[in-house]
């Protein structure tokens, strides 16, 4: 298991489009992902689970994973959440 | 056996005739009632749910494809995240739980959603737009589980006429505009937006029509006339040869009119009046040019904000502006301020509900609240504006600190724009919109601020005599030959004047000549209408004399109610101006 601390850099938060990029990427992992932001815990393949942690701009969000090849998996969802989900590509 | 013909009459919204199969857009989420099965059903209801799941995602891909094809890539991601929705473990996971416990798969998902959007309520109260992009999901699963057609606005596929109990602003920006043969509302006046809509895209639009929705069904073939209000569902044989004779006549009409297009927008004793195009995307702008449009003197930006579930970024914008400033260039292009809140809210904006939109939230105040989200787009207006001849409007307005507001905020845009090495216009007109009550009152204060002045016609009658225009009980009151917003005009044109700005008018002027011709008496120096209506209106301001005109408004002055304006003055009109008397009799014998 491995757990990191990130934060949301992009203008508009974790908002559903973003969801959408993330998801894309957790539902191509071996391993079991979860996120949290304190409160609650969501399964980090779900959309709707991500959504409902309404992370905006400058909040952090804590990412486990658990099985296969987790440090790879990690280390990918930090890069898209540096990368601000794409927000900004054309 | 072929349906009998069956003929409605709504109120004519906009102009032209238009046959085609309907399309019945439902904004309802379709209503299943909560049924539960005998266990020995249950695994009917999994594979129904199963295959009902199949055939969205063939539907949500297919839409997916048609938007990034029609609109580009980046409109076309939202698909993604809602595939994502639809193929959400945690909402598979309940609805199967409860398809489990013996309920119907219609009822099994509704209630698993409504338990994800309580779930979002819970955590804040303003995720809205996740709730939307859910239910939006949620009817299409559930029309395909009832057997109904939920297609949306985006992903039509042949031409259709659109029949819908009233057209959001939201809805108008996604749908596939180019596959809209008319409208048919049951709700809205002749300015809502349904009506805007299809005078700035051309196609005929007909209102308040009642019990359409209930006897037709999608792909029902129909006809409707703009211009009457007329309809008819099933038409036979005979029908459509009489509507084809229509369509012929108008297409005449408006040939004939577009011989004006090239001749200058001047009276006969020679006063020139600036004739200008209200647009509201890109893609009008050559019907405008066609029409005869001397530039542009209302770009509505709204849309922009309304077309997708986030805003637009700077440079999306700058794109846009400076498409359609180069494309007039050199003549001017006004644009328009955001416009948002009262009816033209997107799930993106996080709106409160408000018991008073037109009262609310909306116009500048939005804008000056959204301070971020205003100035990217006044960068994004200050930097097209190289590109051509700009003009800047601020709508809305009400007092003489949201102009001064206005001000600092592009000072401090402009310094950041120097600052960061980037080309920007330094050498543009500023204009209010004059549109509510206190604006006409205060004029004289705001003259000092600006450089021009523009009657927002819709919301200044609305708001001066406190009619809802979209009340069905209250329209009729809706007048604006009323000797109230004559003086209006009067007012704020004479305040514009002594104040050094030029003033105009832009907004939907009613279908009557007599309106143009005290319009010009009255002084204004700039018209701006919806293209299709421009040949009409340089028809009339090159048949009369501003000094005729003026004179006219002056017998205005001494008559009490809109009845008697229109009556008499028309009479006075059609002597003063024979080649007009035709056109001026049929408005007042319609009236």
């Amino acid at each position: 298991m491995l757990e990191r601390e990130l934060q949301v850099v992009n203008a508009k938060g974790l908002h559903l489009r973003a969801a959408s990029e993330l998801v894309k990427l957790t539902s191509s992992l071996d391993c079991k992902v979860t996120l949290s932001n304190g409160i609650i815990e969501v399964d980090g393949k779900s959309i709707l689970g991500v959504a409902a942690l309404g992370a905006a701009k400058g909040s952090s969000v804590r990412v486990r994973c658990e099985g296969d090849k987790e440090a790879m998996a990690v280390a990918e969802i930090a890069a898209l959440f540096a990368r601000g989900f794409y927000e900004d590509a054309p | 056996m072929l349906p009998e013909p069956r003929r409605f009459q709504g109120r004519p919204g906009a102009p032209g005739v238009a046959a085609g199969p309907i399309f019945v857009y439902d904004q309802d989420l379709p209503a299943g009632v909560p049924r539960q099965v005998e266990p020995a059903a249950i695994p009917d209801e999994f594979a129904r749910f199963e295959a009902a799941l199949k055939t969205t995602e063939g539907e949500i891909l297919a839409a997916r494809a048609r938007v990034a094809e029609e609109l580009g890539e980046d409109h076309a991601r939202i698909f993604d995240a809602h595939r994502f929705i639809l193929l959400d473990q945690f909402l598979l996971g309940q609805t199967r739980h409860l398809i489990g416990e013996g309920w119907c798969a219609e009822t099994a998902y509704a209630e698993a959603c409504q338990s994800v959007v309580r779930t979002f309520q819970s955590l804040d109260g303003g995720l809205s737009d996740r709730s939307s992009d859910l239910r939006d999901v949620e009817r299409r699963v559930l029309a395909e589980l009832l057997g109904r057609d939920a297609k949306g606005f985006g992903e039509l596929t042949e031409p259709v006429i659109i029949v819908a109990r009233d057209i959001s602003p939201s809805d108008a920006a996604t749908m596939s505009r180019e596959r809209v043969l008319g409208f048919v509302t049951e709700r809205g006046g002749e300015t809502s937006h349904s009506v805007i809509l299809g005078r700035s895209l051309g196609i005929p639009v007909v209102v308040g029509v009642e019990g359409l929705a209930a006897a037709a069904k999608s792909g029902d073939r129909l006809i409707l006339d703009g211009h009457t209000g007329q309809i008819v569902l099933h038409p036979d044989g005979r029908v459509e040869e009489q509507f084809q004779h229509l369509r012929t006549a108008y297409a005449e009409l408006e040939r004939q009119s577009l011989r004006y297009k090239d001749y200058p927008a001047e009276t006969r004793d020679g006063r020139q009046i600036e004739l200008l195009a209200n647009i509201e995307l890109p893609a009008e702008v050559p019907a405008a040019i066609e029409h005869g449009a001397a530039g542009v003197g209302l770009f509505r930006t709204e849309y922009l904000f309304l077309a997708s579930s986030e805003f637009p970024d700077e440079d999306a914008q700058l794109a846009v502006y400076r498409e359609v400033l180069a494309a007039l260039a050199p003549d001017p292009v006004i644009i328009r301020s955001m416009d948002l809140g009262g009816d033209k809210v997107s799930p993106a904006m996080h709106f409160p509900a408000e018991d008073n939109p037109s009262l609310g939230w909306r116009g500048i105040r939005y804008a000056l609240d959204q301070a971020p989200l205003f100035r990217t787009q006044l960068r994004a207006i200050l930097r097209a504006g190289v590109a051509g001849n700009l003009r800047l409007m601020v709508p809305m307005v009400s007092c003489v600190e949201e102009i001064r507001e206005v001000k600092r905020h592009l000072a401090e845009v402009a310094a950041e724009l120097a600052a960061a090495g980037l080309p920007y216009q330094t050498n543009y007109q500023l204009g209010v919109m004059i549109e509510t009550p206190s604006a006409v009152v205060i004029a004289h204060l705001l003259a000092r601020e600006v450089d021009f002045f523009s009657i927002g016609t819709n919301d200044l009658i609305q708001y001066s005599l406190a009619i809802d225009r979209d009340n069905d009980f209250v329209r009729r009151l809706y007048e604006p030959f009323h000797p109230a917003i004559l003086r209006q005009i009067k007012r704020t044109v004479t305040a514009g004047k002594e104040g050094g700005c030029w003033v105009g008018i832009c907004g939907e002027l009613p279908d009557e000549p007599l309106f143009t011709i005290l319009l010009i008496g009255l002084g204004l120096d700039e018209i701006s209408v919806n293209p299709y209506r421009l040949p009409e209106i340089k028809r009339i301001i090159r048949s009369i004399t501003y000094d005729q005109a003026r004179s006219l408004v002056k017998s205005a002055w001494s008559y009490a109610t809109a009845e008697e304006i229109k009556r008499n003055v028309s009479r006075l009109a059609a002597r003063k101006f024979p080649e007009l008397a035709a056109s001026l009799q049929r408005a007042e014998s319609r009236a």
